[in-house]
C-alpha cells in the first residue's frame, strides 16, 4: 500500500468515526435528524446480525428496536475513545441475543424459519442438490457453540472486519482468527459424513 | 464439497438480511416515543476556588463582627444575626462541595 493510498484509508476511516461521534453528540442534545442518519447507516447491518444469531425475524426486529432506544436515551454511554460506535453497537446486539437466546433456554436455531423450510422441502421430495447442500449446512451450524456461531455470524452476516470482530467479541485478532479455522473445520468435518468429496 | 462451493453455502447461510421497510419505520419513531434519559451536567470545577473562599472569609467577617455579641449577647437580634451568618457560611460551604 502507497503512501498516499495508506493516508486515504486512515482518513476515511477517521472521518467514519468523526461522523459517529458528531451524531452521538447531536443525538444526545435531542436531534432527531442525527438519530434518523445514524439508524439508517447501522439498521440494515444490525438487523442482519440480530436475525442471524437469533433465526428468528421478529425476535431479531425487537432486538434492533431495544438496541436503538438505548442509543437514544444513552447516546453518551458510547466512549469514542474505548471502541468504534458501529462495535459498541453490535457488542449490544450480539450480548442482547445471547440474553435472548438463553432465555428460550433452547439452542440458537431450534426455532429457525430456514431449517423448517428445508425441512418442508424435504418432506416434498423436491430438494435440488444444492438446497440439500445448504441444509446440511443449518443442520452442521446448529452444531457450533455461542461462541463459534457468533464468529461466524459476526464474519458472514455483518460485513465488518476481523479486527472489527474481534472487537465486538472482546477477543484478540489472533484468538478470533485461530476461532475461525477451527470452526470452519469442524463443519467440514460435521459435513464429511454426508459428501466423500474432499472438503 | 469442495472448498469453494463449502465458503459460498457457507456465505449463503450466513447472508447478510436487510432490516425490513417497517422495522425502520418503527425505529425512526423511537425519539417521540421514549424520553431521553437526561444526565445532571457535571460540575464544573473552573473558578471553583472562590467559593469556598468567599464562605471562609463570610465566616471570619461573620465571627469577628458577632464575637462579641455571641459572647456577651445583650440582646435577641444580636444572636439572630450571629445564627444567620454561621448558617450563611455552612450554606456557601456546602455550595462548594
Amino acid at each position: 500500500m502507497s503512501i498516499s493510498a495508506f493516508t486515504q484509508h486512515l482518513r476515511q476511516v477517521f472521518s467514519h468515526t468523526n461522523d459517529d461521534l458528531v451524531l452521538i453528540q447531536q443525538i444526545a442534545q435531542g436531534e432527531r435528524k442525527a438519530f434518523d442518519q445514524l439508524m439508517l447507516k447501522y439498521v440494515d447491518q444490525a438487523y442482519s446480525v440480530a436475525y442471524r444469531m437469533t433465526q428468528h425475524s421478529e425476535q431479531a426486529e425487537d432486538i434492533v428496536q431495544d438496541v436503538f432506544i438505548k442509543v437514544w436515551q444513552n447516546a453518551l454511554q458510547w466512549d469514542a475513545s474505548k471502541a468504534k460506535f458501529s462495535t459498541w453497537l453490535h457488542r449490544m446486539i450480539i450480548n442482547r441475543c445471547i440474553d435472548v437466546s438463553r432465555a428460550r433456554s433452547h439452542h440458537y436455531l431450534e426455532a429457525c424459519e430456514d431449517i423448517q423450510q428445508f425441512a418442508n422441502n424435504d418432506q416434498s421430495d423436491v430438494l435440488t442438490e444444492q438446497s440439500e447442500k445448504q441444509a446440511y449446512l443449518e443442520q452442521a451450524l446448529q452444531q457450533l457453540n455461542e461462541q463459534q456461531y457468533t464468529a461466524m455470524v459476526l464474519t458472514y452476516s455483518s460485513g465488518l472486519s476481523n479486527k472489527e470482530a474481534a472487537a465486538v467479541m472482546d477477543i484478540k485478532l489472533k484468538t478470533f482468527e485461530s476461532l475461525l479455522v477451527r470452526t470452519r473445520q469442524q463443519l467440514r468435518q460435521y459435513l464429511s459424513q454426508f459428501y466423500s468429496e474432499d472438503l | 464439497m469442495k472448498s469453494s462451493s463449502f465458503e459460498q453455502a457457507l456465505a449463503q447461510s450466513l447472508q447478510a438480511k436487510d432490516a425490513p421497510h417497517a422495522l425502520k419505520q418503527r425505529l425512526a419513531h423511537i425519539p417521540e416515543q421514549f424520553p431521553q434519559v437526561t444526565h445532571s451536567p457535571k460540575k464544573s470545577h473552573h473558578f471553583s476556588w472562590w467559593i469556598p473562599s468567599l464562605a471562609t472569609a463570610a465566616s471570619l467577617l461573620g465571627f469577628t463582627l458577632g464575637f462579641q455579641d455571641l459572647l456577651f449577647p445583650n440582646t435577641l437580634e444580636d444572636s439572630q444575626i450571629m445564627i444567620t451568618w454561621l448558617y450563611g457560611s455552612v450554606e456557601l460551604g456546602g455550595l462548594s462541595l
